[in-house]
């Protein structure tokens, strides 16, 4: 059992992470590596906190998803459970709570245009000092919210609280989260010139959808690109 | 031409945008609250004593923005570059370098990473489960390193943006839109191929049909952030009933 110590290190731990790791994002490269790491330390079993963190960090590649930072406390989550109940529960519990991490994330998202309007507020109002006060409040609050699932894997046994949401829930947070990606791509379609450069987004998606290698066809569109350039 | 900032404004600028990034991210305007933010030493020590204007500038930067954790440096010195020019045309100037940049340099940090990962992940990992963490220190220092580069590069971008003429600045943002425009159809087509693998044929279809909607309902001015709580909402309800998902 994790000693209340412990239970308050690899909190602090995952707190600091989401307030300030989140931001700078120094390490992009198998962060859940870092997790495995420091949790071990704290847990006084660095050999299989870094199997953990190594296990993580491939199931990440294997989604293509190892340096979303949404993950990471799901990640964190997975580590202490590996390493308290061995690796197999740890895999599990980090399957269990990625729907919740990205569901906290999600809402985190949402109530952020809220703190946008206080900030744009500040600004009609000429208070400029108010921004940075809104944004560093959040970001605090949000450390606190993103790391509310860690705490409660380590003081309870969340697998059976997880196992009494409906699956059509799980399906639900998925879709969800998996459309977010689209909404973003949409908005940002209407930053530049969309008629003059339609033939670009089009393209490049077609050969996207054909190649599903990014490498084949960046490499196409710079040589169309290039070829557009030496014309000129 | 006059330079009103010194190393320590840039530093703080800098400072803000590193530890604050995601601080408000939301789907309305991404991390534009962080970038405004990260403006602010510099816009108040040049614009000294004129709200008016600073508030301006700060609106048009609240404009929707990502890029790249690293990369993002580099178009931050640009943007305070051009606004330390004090130029009538400063702001419209940093906006489009800004846009046209915002989605190149994610491209380019994006595949940065991928590469890196893809060449070292699986060995980086089995290296670690077998308890040897000299590769993984090896690789995190190197990612230390690279993020003070970009610390270097930030800086460059704002020697070097102080000189940057309103000619190439257009006819650099023209060219960039093309890369703009075809990294944005391109990562439409991973999220396609990745976004829903339960039922890919399907979850393509709906990545699509999503992409169009959504573009057809910010451009009749529909809030960003009804929309995403709309499709939000929606897509609970679909993959709730079984329909997606």
């Amino acid at each position: 059992m994790l000693t209340s110590m412990q239970i308050g290190l690899i909190a602090l731990y995952g707190f600091l992470y989401s307030v300030i790791g989140r931001n700078t994002k120094i390490i992009q490269v198998g962060s859940s590596i870092l997790h495995g790491s420091v949790i071990g330390l704290i847990l006084g079993n660095v050999p299989q906190g870094l199997v953990m963190g190594g296990t993580m960090y491939l199931m990440m590649l294997h989604l293509e998803q190892d340096n979303r930072e949404d993950l990471s406390i799901a990640v964190m989550g997975a580590i202490v459970s590996g390493i308290v109940y061995g690796t197999d529960k740890g895999v599990v519990m980090g399957t269990a709570l990625v729907a919740l991490c990205m569901l906290i994330n999600q809402l985190t998202g949402i109530a952020g245009s809220l703190v946008h309007k206080l900030q744009m507020n500040a600004i009609e109002n000429k208070q400029f000092n108010k921004m940075g006060n809104y944004l560093i409040t959040w970001n605090c609050l949000k450390g606190l919210i993103l790391t509310l699932p860690l705490v409660l894997v380590m003081v309870s046994d969340v697998s059976s609280v997880l196992a009494m949401i409906p699956e059509g829930i799980y399906r639900g947070i998925h879709v969800a989260v998996s459309l977010m990606p689209a909404v973003g791509i949409a908005l940002l379609m209407k930053q530049g010139d969309l008629k003059k450069n339609v033939i670009w987004l089009v393209g490049a998606f077609v050969l996207g959808v054909l190649f599903k290698e990014i490498g084949v066809v960046v490499t196409l569109v710079a040589l169309l690109l290039a070829f557009k350039g030496g014309k000129k | 031409m006059a330079n009103y900032l010194t190393k320590k404004d840039l530093r703080k600028c800098f400072l803000r945008h590193n530890l604050l990034r995601n601080a408000d991210y939301n789907y309305e305007t991404l991390q534009s609250g962080n970038f405004v933010y990260s403006l602010q030493p510099a816009l108040e020590k040049v614009y000294e004593g004129q709200d008016d204007v600073i508030a301006n500038k700060y609106k048009v930067y609240a404009d929707l923005y990502e890029s790249h954790p690293w990369l993002s440096n580099i178009i931050l010195g640009l943007v305070i570059a051009f606004e330390a020019g004090r130029n009538p045309n400063a702001t419209e100037d940093a906006s489009k370098i800004r846009t046209s940049l915002m989605g190149l340099m994610s491209g380019i940090g994006g595949g940065l990473v991928k590469l890196v990962s893809l060449a070292l992940g699986v060995t980086l990992a089995n290296a670690c489960i077998e308890g040897d963490i000299k590769l993984f220190g090896i690789v995190a220092g190197i990612q230390v390193v690279l993020w003070l580069v970009f610390y270097k590069l930030f800086i460059v971008a704002y020697e070097k943006g102080i000189f940057i003429s309103r000619k190439k600045v257009h006819a650099f943002a023209e060219n960039c839109m093309p890369l703009f425009y075809a990294s944005l159809g391109l990562t439409a087509a991973l999220v396609m191929n990745v976004s829903l693998p339960v039922v890919p044929v399907a979850s393509g279809a709906v990545t699509l049909i999503t992409i169009c909607i959504v573009y057809m309902l910010s451009c009749k001015n529909v809030k960003s952030s009804y929309i995403v709580i709309g499709i939000f909402v929606i897509a609970m309800i679909l993959g709730y009933l079984g329909l997606l998902g």
